[in-house]
């Protein structure tokens, strides 16, 4: 879809943006999937709403995966690379909370008691961030090669967390077995799988220099390296598989809170 | 023998004489039962209707005369005892299906053995919708009997005598309809007229069963069943129960509603309430209440948590 148009009438109405030049593009598939994330975001806030602080971090880790999406598809991502550097911390950021959200309801089994307040949880994300900031504010300008270091490190935090967390959602529902939520709480596991998928798929294609990001690096800068293997089969399967581990997470998200829903109704 | 749709089986042939009445009927109510029990013995039959956990009604026949609720329930202790054969059911039935089965058991009849041929069907099936009827149509023959369970008007399922499980399509009900000499019993209640009764806390069942087990023959002691609200002329001390009693029965209706956590989340906060027999200060009764849910909200959904601390509370008034 050509949104070029679209964002040329915003320069117009919007001064200090740049001008656009090269033609704004998306595939539908991204639309889509910023949708879910969108659609996950608003339903997991509203599900935190009124309930437990352990699902404040949870809904704002899922808000702000939506976030780093979603501003990937604007057209002026590859003009800031600070902010793009930015963004990268905050999708890390989105995993730890989600992360803590779990950490603490495994904690709640274990002792049944609630502690700490939604606020602290706001204040730490907002802290988190700004840390990062400061820190992309204090090194020098990232080029194109340090934000695909960024984007490595975020995609083996994301890789390792969602490990982790499949584990630690079956030992929650193996200690809430018999309650009414429990096979919501167990439907998180099918959540993870499709992120561990997704972002290890991407994680491995970026190890082997098989990602968009290098091989546009290297057409860039002329580089005349070609990636050994890149016309071979298991990259057209990590990359299928990453596209669909995308939208499959955003899927089961969506999909998982509304079951929740259901639940607790 | 009573022909009642068979729902989910819960329990299924499990014989009377090993069974505990109190026991079995604690059971029923913490497991919140949406669903019949019957008891099939050789010369009778008892079905209990269970909304929720609440028992709210109960129907005896014997030698075709019917008894209901308290009648019914004393009735079934005497059975209990006299009787070592039999088989006892549990089915559980979707809160629509529920109120049907409810309507065949204790509903007023609209129609009684009515010749199907000589009634506009499809006139009877537009007043049903149009009075928004919670209504079981019998059709039956002398070889088969075919039910339509209606809710507020709408149908929502269709049984026959050959069926196990409630239907959804009505082709072996229409094909009953068709044989000759097919007769029409219409049963329906209106509004919630039973729904809020729960007939476990106006019989102490299990008075009755140590007294009819303390000796069938002997000159027993009058046992008053009846709380005093339920027989105001009548002012019979309130039921009591044992600490112990009240404690295992709260959690079991936590276990009920939250899972095994359950058990955990009500001695955690039992002991931070100073125990059971802490629990008749009103105060700490709140605190202990509060507690519990504020822990529940992780595990359950609201209405579920507020039927819980209801629960919790009725027992916790027999200490």
């Amino acid at each position: 879809m050509d949104f070029t148009s679209f964002f040329q009438y915003l320069t117009t109405i919007i001064p200090f943006l740049p001008k656009i030049y090269n033609p704004v593009i998306y595939n539908v598939s991204d639309l889509v999937l910023v949708f879910f994330w969108f659609v996950a975001a608003v339903i997991s806030f509203y599900f935190s709403y009124g309930n437990a602080r352990l699902w404040t971090s949870v809904s704002i880790g899922f808000f702000l995966i939506f976030w780093g999406q979603a501003y990937l598809l604007n057209p002026y991502a590859s003009s800031y690379f600070k902010v793009t550097a930015v963004h990268t911390i905050i999708g890390a950021v989105s995993i730890l909370l989600i992360s803590h959200g779990f950490q603490e309801y495994f904690l709640f089994t274990k002792t049944l008691d609630i502690t700490g307040s939604k606020r602290t949880i706001y204040l730490a994300t907002l802290g988190a961030i700004l840390l990062g900031s400061l820190f992309v504010y204090l090194n020098p300008k990232p080029s194109l090669f340090v934000l695909r270091n960024y984007r490595m490190a975020e995609n083996t935090v994301w890789l390792f967390l969602s490990i982790v967390n499949i584990f630690v959602v079956l030992k929650i529902h193996h200690e809430i077995k018999g309650s009414p939520i429990a096979n919501g709480i167990l439907s998180f596991v099918l959540v993870f799988f499709f992120i561990v998928i997704w972002k290890g798929s991407e994680l491995y294609l970026q190890m082997y220099q098989w990602d968009p990001a290098w091989q546009m690096l290297v057409e860039e800068f002329d580089f005349s390296i070609k990636s050994e293997g890149i016309d071979g089969a298991m990259v057209q399967i990590a990359k299928t598989m990453s596209s669909a581990g995308a939208m499959l997470s955003g899927l089961s998200v969506v999909g998982t809170f509304a079951y929740l829903f259901k639940l607790v109704r | 023998m009573f022909l009642l749709p068979k729902g989910k089986p819960l329990v299924e042939n499990f014989p009377i004489a090993k069974l505990q009445l109190p026991e079995a009927l604690d059971k029923l109510k913490n497991g919140k039962l949406t669903g019949c029990a019957i008891f099939d013995f050789p010369a009778s039959d008892c079905a209990l209707i269970y909304e929720e956990g609440k028992l709210i009604s109960v129907l005896m026949r014997r030698n075709k005369i019917e008894e209901k609720d308290a009648d019914a329930l004393r009735s079934l202790v005497d059975q209990m005892i006299l009787t070592d054969s039999g088989s006892f059911n549990v089915y559980g039935f979707s809160k629509d299906v529920n109120q049907a089965v409810l309507a065949l058991v204790r509903g007023v009849k609209v129609l009684d053995r009515q010749e199907l041929k000589l009634i506009d069907f499809k006139n009877l099936r537009e007043r049903i919708k149009s009075e928004r009827m919670t209504a079981t149509l019998k059709i039956s023959t002398d070889q088969s009997v075919g039910m339509i369970l209606y809710r507020d008007g709408e149908t929502v399922g269709f049984f026959d005598d050959t069926a196990n499980a409630i239907e959804s399509t009505p082709t072996k009900v229409q094909q009953i309809a068709t044989l000759p000499g097919a007769t029409v019993d219409l049963m329906a209640i209106r509004g919630n007229d039973v729904a809020n009764q729960d007939l476990s806390d106006q019989v102490n069942i299990r008075s009755l069963w140590a007294s009819a087990k303390g000796g069938v023959f002997a000159p027993a002691e009058p046992v008053n069943i009846f709380h005093p609200q339920a027989t105001p002329a009548v002012q019979a001390p309130p039921v009591t129960a044992d600490s112990a009693e009240v404690e295992a029965a709260i959690i079991a209706i936590a276990n009920a509603s939250l899972g095994k956590l359950g058990k955990t989340l009500v001695d955690k906060e039992l002991l931070n309430a100073g125990g059971i027999k802490a629990l008749k200060d009103e105060s700490k009764l709140r605190d202990f209440l509060n507690a519990v849910e504020k822990s529940s909200i992780l595990l359950a959904s609201a209405n579920k948590i507020k039927e819980m601390r209801n629960a919790i509370s009725l027992e916790v008034e027999k200490l």
